[in-house]
């Protein structure tokens, strides 16, 4: 069997993990339910009761929807690592030729389809409660795909942090993606925020994939570019980060729940 | 060939003194090499180094001539590792778990139906795995440790808290999979297992191999007045105190 097939196998070996979990543990299908429908809700319905602004609204639920594509992509891969850790079976996998990035690959399959699901109870809900209909369906897609390319390099970094800091990793894990979402601008134009903010929300790449989203709105121009642009630092920036992680997590014997 | 050859591995963890100080170790292809020692004495440590889950501070280890830390990717599909205590993910049938790791290793699922048939548990192949009893648990990781056919399987305490029938059933598998021709090393508190199942034993205590050779050659060591006939558990005694007084001074 070549190596492209192995590692093809060991991705699908991640989201195949992760179909474990959903189906072994019901809490885990809150957050392609419940959570979700929580935010948007909340979020929709403030909105229609204090904004006449049809915009607004569609922002409400392409923002949210966004920011669900980038938790997803970037809590998949590192949950599948937390969770073997945490059942005491990281050996038994980190001793496999599995590679680092085949977590994030067989994370975001799991992503793809959970997002499919929340795409459509938002999509479904946003037009039948709000009267939101998507009208450029491809650029809004295209906006979605660069959100998950964001997720993906949240995930990238979060695996270094895994992989060093083990257990105690988890609460960056969680909030690291909503904070980053926040500073992002997910409702509203970074301007909001005092200019050192702004400055450093304009060199995340989460900020321009927003800011396609929101283009497809009318709400400000879409900056293609400036979203490569920011992405491709931060993508090296991970790759370098969490090679040295593993490195050093091999030297420290952080890959074993043993010592 | 040898299967596994250690050279000079120090580790040390933290600024504590050394878990592992300049350890050599040859294991010999095809045999039930047995590494002995007290709590703490650097066994786990060790496979932990052999299998490439910890990197050496210095020193090398060799699989099949393949050096694990420049060529990890290369070891990995030809080393598994078995160990007494791991945990399992709840509410996952044993033939869905072994599917992971099948998948992990690119084995085909008619391997998953193959190591449950092989280690008894094809009965329970649905069953929940952290249902199971400490002896059918342990078969399960054994199945595991199997599923990517390695040359070399390390099994570290594996019978450790089974009763007797599960401790001699797990005993029996270990023969069979060394007859197939796996190279084995096992760590185990009980010496009347190591001196049963093994051709070959080290014996390390604080870091260090105190000793080495057949159970009859490590006798031989502290045969004397003292102990006449001794048995394994007088030379395990006799040599690691005798390495950690001196360790001490």
């Amino acid at each position: 069997m070549n190596e492209t097939r192995l590692a093809a196998l060991r991705i699908l070996a991640q989201a195949y993990h992760i179909s474990l979990n959903l189906r072994r543990d019901a809490f885990r299908l809150l957050d392609v339910t419940l959570w979700p429908l929580v935010l948007f809700l909340s979020m929709g319905l403030f909105c229609q009761a204090f904004s006449p602004d049809p915009r607004a609204m569609g922002l409400v639920v392409l923002g949210c929807l966004g920011w669900r594509v980038i938790y997803h992509f970037q809590m998949e891969a590192v949950q599948i690592y937390m969770d073997n850790y945490w059942m005491g079976m990281i050996e038994h996998v980190m001793i496999s030729p599995v590679r680092w990035w085949e977590f994030i690959l067989g994370g975001a399959v799991s992503a793809l389809g959970k997002i499919l699901v929340i795409a459509a109870l938002f999509l479904g809900l946003g037009r039948a409660l709000f009267g939101v209909r998507v009208e450029a369906p491809w650029t809004v897609l295209a906006a979605l795909l660069a959100c998950a390319a964001c997720g993906l390099v949240l995930a990238v970094f979060s695996m270094g942090v895994a992989f060093l800091k083990r257990g105690d990793a988890f609460a960056f894990i969680f909030a690291f993606p909503d904070a980053i979402a926040v500073l992002s601008g997910v409702f509203y134009p970074v301007t909001v925020f005092p200019g050192p903010v702004q400055a450093l929300a304009a060199l995340l790449p989460t900020t321009h994939a927003f800011g396609l989203l929101k283009a497809t709105l009318g709400l400000g121009r879409p900056e293609p570019l400036l979203f490569l642009a920011t992405l491709v630092p931060w993508l090296a920036g991970g790759v370098l980060f969490t090679s040295w992680a593993l490195g050093r997590a091999r030297r420290l014997g952080k890959l074993v729940k043993m010592r | 060939m040898h299967a596994v050859v250690v050279k000079q591995v120090t580790k040390t963890f933290g600024s504590g003194r050394p878990a592992l100080d300049a350890v050599d170790l040859v294991i010999p292809e095809g045999e039930i090499h047995g590494l002995l020692g007290p709590n703490g004495a650097g066994k786990t440590t060790l496979i932990a180094v052999m299998v490439g889950l910890t990197l050496a501070d210095a020193g090398s280890v060799e699989v099949f001539g393949l050096d694990v830390r420049r060529r990890l990717h290369q070891v990995q599909p030809m080393v598994n590792l078995v160990r007494g205590f791991s945990g399992v993910l709840e509410k996952v049938s044993a033939r869905e778990l072994l599917t992971y790791y099948a998948l992990l290793y690119g084995a085909p699922k008619s391997r998953v139906d193959e190591v449950l048939r092989r280690t008894g548990l094809w009965e329970r192949r649905d069953g929940e795995v952290a249902t199971f009893s400490s002896g059918w648990r342990q078969r399960f990781f054994i199945a595991k440790g199997l599923i990517n056919r390695p040359r070399v399987l390390f099994l570290d305490e594996p019978t450790v808290g089974l009763d007797l029938d599960a401790a001699m059933a797990v005993r029996e598998l270990v023969r069979e999979i060394a007859r197939e021709g796996c190279t084995i090393l096992l760590t185990t508190h009980y010496m009347r297992e190591a001196e049963e199942l093994c051709g070959s034993i080290d014996l390390i205590a604080g870091g260090r191999i105190v000793a080495g050779g057949t159970p009859a050659s490590l006798k031989a060591l502290v045969r004397g007045p003292d102990h006449p006939d001794p048995s394994l558990e007088d030379v395990f005694l006799a040599l690691t105190r005798q390495s950690l007084e001196v360790g001490d001074e």
